[in-house]
């Protein structure tokens, strides 16, 4: 393994400093992935030869030129949703396996434009549905921590091509969690920006209302710095914003201190919400967090249990208006303009289209969509769920207005064995309860990991205020920087 | 309240949804489906009045942008060539209530 662990900034570093080349950092990436991806499935394609021209031109540059790109020759993977000229991106599905992307999405748009080398794009659940990446059509990916068990998802692709150490650097897209989920299960860190912080233009469409690109690394420091490259308004994009306060890189080039020598020596005040400490919750997972919480607490930080009672109607929320919104965005896929066309007539063309194209899962969710918004029933679901979302979003507020972070485990179990979810839907959507509620209210939320349950990695979530996202990197970064995380998967190193 | 006497008709969202579900797809969800309507029917218990329903939960309003076209030969080349079926310039579709058999992709390639 070339990359030994080194973090995008020392990629970064090293190539400016002349230690070595973009394009050796390529190669290497290249062969590494050619050597020890069959293993893991996190690949579906890798851009070759793209990436090899992309490192030759930044080794062209002068070194002025270099010094300004932020992401100066490193090498990062794409989740397959996202568009990339002249790529596929199949976003998992039958349904998009020979479709090319006319145009490049803003947030990989803005990698390149900052030095970024894409190095391939990773596998997927079809459309983002799922919670374990099983639902890709092409392959399964494994967990480089035990290979029998799940990446969590839907992002897997993209955690496991950082958790096994092919890349330092790789962009997910977080729907109900599927950044997060999969970095914690895979020991990394993963943020799901707030909702308008990144642009979704050229992201294959999930639910538009919960969709963010989100950025995963082993590092915090990394986090933020990708993200502070993909974020900000896009003409393309008119939910994005210029959100008050930006990623700051000044901040992150000076290295972080202990929030009580920035905020005025008023002591970071993190607020636990009991509704997290969620039943059926496995109680090795509970006592990490719980261990996290005490750490933050010798060290000065502030614990303040407060309350989101709504919590427990989160998932409901999410699970009526995450398929109403799907199947209306994936209505689109009739096999007319791209895709795949079936024979008949326009009717029967569509039908067979869409039948052999989908998953089970996107079946079930499009399925699911059609019922919530039939004539019958919107009222008492759809229109229902976005009145509990209103009350939600208040509570969410009201409950972080006074802290400057909230805290929980990014999920209540650690990874499971491949298979052991995947007829059982509820079974599954349940691993999304405690990333929903950030989705549903649009905010921030970071995955750090926190140790390790039964041998696998326990993710530690922050959430924040709308806008906030660096009020969560603060806090991740001053808890990975108390409890930074030693341990190493078992199948992450090379051979 | 309609949730109590909640009838799924799996025929009917087959057709809602322009999806022709497999026998045995169509048995497991007419066996799951139900169990997830029931579970997300619990929002039921929640009292919404006079709550205004959040479809959007941004605080942006009303954003412009001026109105002028931006046109790229080079993306529109690009989405054309992948229309499955085209003649000239334009998307070939089956004519609606059509009942003769047109070609497939695979055919037409062949």
């Amino acid at each position: 393994m070339f990359l030994m662990g080194k973090t995008a900034t020392q990629i970064r570093e090293e190539i400016i400093t002349k230690k070595t080349t973009a394009r050796a950092v390529v190669d290497s990436v290249l062969a590494d992935i050619a050597a020890r991806d069959s293993e893991y499935g996190a690949f579906l394609e890798v851009f070759t030869d793209r990436a090899r021209a992309g490192a030759d031109r930044i080794d062209a540059l002068s070194q002025k030129e270099k010094e300004a790109l932020s992401l100066c020759g490193v090498p990062v993977a794409i989740k397959d949703n996202m568009l990339y000229t002249g790529e596929i991106a199949s976003a998992g599905s039958r349904m998009l396996e020979n479709y090319r992307a006319p145009y490049t999405s803003t947030a990989v748009a803005r990698l390149e434009c900052d030095g970024a080398i894409i190095v391939g794009r990773t596998n997927m659940d079809e459309f983002a549905f799922g919670s374990s990446t099983e639902n890709s059509a092409f392959q399964v990916t494994r967990n480089p921590w035990d290979l029998k068990k799940i990446p969590g998802g839907t992002s897997g692709g993209s955690a496991v091509a950082v958790a096994a150490g092919f890349v330092p650097l790789a962009l997910g897209t977080d729907t109900g969690g599927s950044v997060r989920q999969p970095a914690a299960m895979c020991g990394i860190v993963g943020i799901r920006p707030t909702y308008g912080r990144v642009s979704r233009h050229g992201i294959v469409s999930d639910a538009s209302s919960f969709d963010q690109v989100g950025v995963l690394a082993t590092t915090v420091e990394d986090v933020a710095l990708g993200l502070s490259v993909i974020e900000g308004k896009d003409v393309h994009d008119s939910t994005t914003e210029d959100l008050r306060s930006s990623v700051d890189r000044e901040i992150l080039r000076s290295g972080w201190k202990l929030p009580q020598d920035d905020t005025n020596s008023r002591p970071l005040r993190i607020g636990v919400p009991k509704e997290y400490f969620v039943e059926g919750m496995d109680k090795e997972v509970r006592a990490r967090i719980e261990e996290a919480i005490f750490v933050l607490k010798e060290n000065g930080v502030e614990i303040i249990e407060l309350s989101i009672p709504a919590t427990e109607y989160a998932l409901p929320v999410y699970y009526i208006l995450q398929p109403a919104e799907a199947a209306s965005n994936l209505a689109r896929y009739d096999g007319m303009r791209y895709g795949k066309r079936a024979e008949g007539g326009l009717d029967e063309s569509y039908i067979a289209a869409r039948s052999a194209g989908f998953g089970i899962e996107s079946k079930r969710r499009i399925m699911m969509g059609s019922f919530i918004l039939s004539a019958g029933y919107i009222d008492a679901f759809y229109k229902k769920a976005l009145a509990v979302r209103k009350i939600l979003c208040d509570q969410y507020d009201n409950a972080v207005k006074q802290v400057d972070v909230l805290l929980c485990a990014t999920s209540p179990f650690v990874a499971w064995n491949i298979g052991e979810k995947f007829n059982d839907p509820i079974a599954m959507y349940l691993a999304d309860v405690l990333t929903v509620t950030t989705s549903i209210v649009g905010a921030p939320g970071i995955s750090v990991p926190c140790g390790l349950a039964h041998g696998l990695p326990v993710g530690l979530q922050f959430m924040g205020r709308r806008g906030d996202d660096m009020g969560v990197l603060k806090a991740a970064q001053l808890y990975t920087s108390l409890a930074p995380f030693t341990h190493k998967p078992v199948h992450g190193k090379s051979t | 309240m309609t949730i109590h006497s909640m009838h799924i008709d799996i025929a009917k969202l087959e057709q809602l949804s322009k999806i022709r579900l497999t026998p045995e797809e169509h048995i497991m969800l007419s066996a799951q489906l139900p169990s997830i309507f029931a579970y997300v029917a619990k929002l039921q218990e929640v009292n919404t009045d006079g709550v205004n329903p959040a479809a959007y939960i941004s605080d942006l309003l009303n954003v412009w942008r001026d109105d002028i076209p931006q046109e790229d030969a080079t993306v529109r080349d690009a989405a054309l060539a992948l229309f499955p079926e085209k003649k000239a310039s334009a998307l070939q579709v089956p004519s609606v209530g059509a009942r003769t058999k047109k070609k497939s992709v695979e055919e037409v390639e062949n």
